[in-house]
């Protein structure tokens, strides 16, 4: 038996070499730029968003079935590890987000410096001095709004996120809808969005993280604050443009996004 | 044994793992399998035989081939509405049990995978040769049936699991991340057997610890650690034995990490029932069995094992 305990002790005492050594992550020096990809991935619930698909109903008892939902992203702002922020090129910085044209959901941000991210902040809408600025200084831009529907004479301001369909509730039949929030010179609706990161996003010349953000439409009308379609009803649609409904969608707006995951491929 | 187990669990903390590999690696190919431990890695996997083991209750020395089929159901997990899609893979192992001296064998498992996955637009496939594993095994108990009520067999083992199957960094998105023919890492594997015998009925118990270390990707897939325990009856008539077969198997698969990060939903274990049989003429034996998963969390839910079966053909050296 004595023998026994001894070759066990020979042999675990070989694993042990064998298995014990220093870590090795690997991970890639920090030097030189790199991309990141801020993917808008549009949800419902916990459902991914189907355009044309009647939704389960919400708290308000209302199923919707979305037939449009877009946004414009703009201001992105990442923030590293030891608290730095990396501001994106403002000019640069301005998207579309477009859920009936997939490829407008990976928004690709290049010659990012490299580092380990920690969280994100952009804006829905334009920031105020940027529309104080005028057309002329984001033509590209503004060409690619106004071809979304977006927006029409600049000095009318513009529409930042659109969402639209049909609804109806045990008390209405499917009736058209549609959420407009916009900013004019003379009412500011720019919605700032902060979002920690799960995992750190490493930007390195070798690795493009992407960052897979949910935006959640289910509380556009039914986040923080509820707003029943069904009161915004007049003749045979229903249009939710008043200022207070406004202002609460804002705020819905602006805790409808989470980032669920980051892939570091 | 305790003493031993105890060793091989402190030095396996969750930080420390094998040795430097990059030097040794080769660019671009890596894989994973496993050969006498876990099939799944990360449950899906590279897997080449997991908690199905590598051995046999009929011949304890052979050289054969065995081939493996698992079928799972995997989504993106990302929504309530995910799809759902089958993934099949496919392994041809040589396998072998060789002896090398008094108490001493080598173990060999050469596996080559074909698995295939649906996904929205077609089947995607890979295939290829899987990680090799080579494990040195020492006979360190045996009691004689004479003497004893109860014979008793432990053998420990140790080895290695070379990169030898490629590792696909893009396979690594939101799809099953054990979806590759390889870990791309060198990985270090820890066996303990153990049978007692009874008259005609034994039972043969394993035990198999997988250390995997990061490949030159930047991943490391979880370490996993493997069991089974299957009762047998024993019948033999001159060159002819027979023996049914049934028990449990399981395997439990830590996290996996990119880059020093916990990559969520890639833990996970298993529970499978087992059932099957060994038969042997002269030097020849053939074995069938069948795993049925009997509870399961695998993969934060985005993989759901439906069965395994597998069938070796040996020749008993």
């Amino acid at each position: 038996m004595k023998n026994f305990l001894y070759r066990l002790v020979v042999v675990a005492g070989f694993f042990a070499a064998a298995s014990c050594s220093s870590d090795n992550d690997s991970v890639p020096a920090i030097s030189g730029n790199g991309s990141l990809i801020l993917e808008f991935d549009n949800v419902y619930g916990a459902d991914d968003l189907a355009l044309g698909q009647i939704q389960s109903a919400n708290s308000e008892g209302e199923s919707l079935n979305i037939s449009q939902l877009k946004y414009i992203v703009s201001n992105i702002v990442l923030t590293k590890s030891d608290g730095t922020t990396y501001v994106y090129p403002k000019s640069d910085s301005y998207f579309i987000v477009d859920e009936t044209d997939e490829e407008t959901s990976e928004l690709l941000l290049t010659d990012v410096p490299a580092g380990d991210y920690v969280s994100v902040s952009f804006g829905i809408g334009i920031d105020e001095q940027q529309y104080a600025l005028g057309l002329d200084v984001l033509p590209e831009f503004a060409l690619l709004a106004q071809n979304e529907g977006l927006l029409g004479d600049w000095a009318d301001g513009f529409t930042q996120f659109y969402m639209s369909g049909n609804f109806s509730s045990a008390t209405i039949a499917q009736t058209p809808f549609d959420v407009s929030v916009g900013s004019n010179q003379s009412e500011f609706n720019y919605v700032s969005v902060n979002l920690t990161l799960p995992q750190q996003a490493l930007v390195r010349t070798t690795i493009t993280p992407e960052v897979h953000i949910f935006a959640d439409a289910s509380k556009v009308l039914d986040g923080i604050n509820a707003l029943p379609l069904e009161s915004h009803v007049s003749g045979d649609s229903a249009n939710v443009s008043d200022e207070t409904s406004i202002l609460q969608i804002s705020t819905n707006i602006e805790s409808m996004f989470q980032v669920n995951h980051v892939h570091n491929d | 044994m305790i003493r031993f187990l105890g060793l091989i669990l402190l030095c396996i903390g969750p930080n420390l793992f094998g040795m430097e590999t990059d030097s040794i690696t080769k660019p671009g190919r890596f894989h994973f399998q496993s050969m006498a431990l876990g099939k799944c890695d990360a449950c899906g996997c590279s897997a080449s035989g997991g908690s199905m083991g590598f051995g046999s209750f009929l011949t304890s020395r052979f050289v054969g081939v065995r081939y493996i089929y698992q079928q799972y159901s995997s989504s993106d997990g990302l929504y309530a509405n995910s799809p759902w899609y089958k993934e099949s893979y496919n392994s041809i192992q040589v396998w072998g049990r060789i002896p090398v001296f008094k108490n001493a064998q080598i173990s060999v498992l050469a596996p080559y995978h074909f698995n295939s996955r649906d996904t929205e637009t077609g089947s995607h496939s890979i295939q290829g040769i899987g990680d090799i594993t080579v494990l040195g095994l020492y006979k360190v108990v045996q009691t004689k049936t004479d003497t004893t009520f109860f014979a008793h067999t432990v053998q420990l083992g140790a080895g290695v699991k070379a990169p030898t199957g490629t590792y696909d960094a893009l396979n690594n998105g939101s799809i099953n991340p054990g979806f590759q023919l390889g870990t791309g890492s060198w990985d270090y594997l820890f066996l303990i057997e153990h049978t007692v015998k009874r008259k005609k009925f034994g039972l043969g118990s394993m035990v198999n610890y997988v250390v995997k270390t990061v490949n030159d990707k930047g991943y490391r897939f979880g370490n996993q650690f493997n069991y089974a325990s299957t009762l047998f009856w024993l019948h033999e008539q001159n060159d002819f034995s027979f023996s049914p077969q049934l028990g449990l198997a399981g395997e439990v698969s830590a996290s996996n990490y990119q880059y020093g990060q916990e990559v969520e939903k890639t833990k996970g274990n298993i529970l499978f029932g087992r059932i099957g049989f060994e038969t042997a003429l002269k030097k020849f034996s053939l074995g069938m069995n069948a795993l049925l998963p009997l509870s399961q969390d695998l993969t934060g839910g985005r993989v759901d094992a439906k069965f395994r079966l597998g069938v070796n053909l040996n020749y008993s050296l």
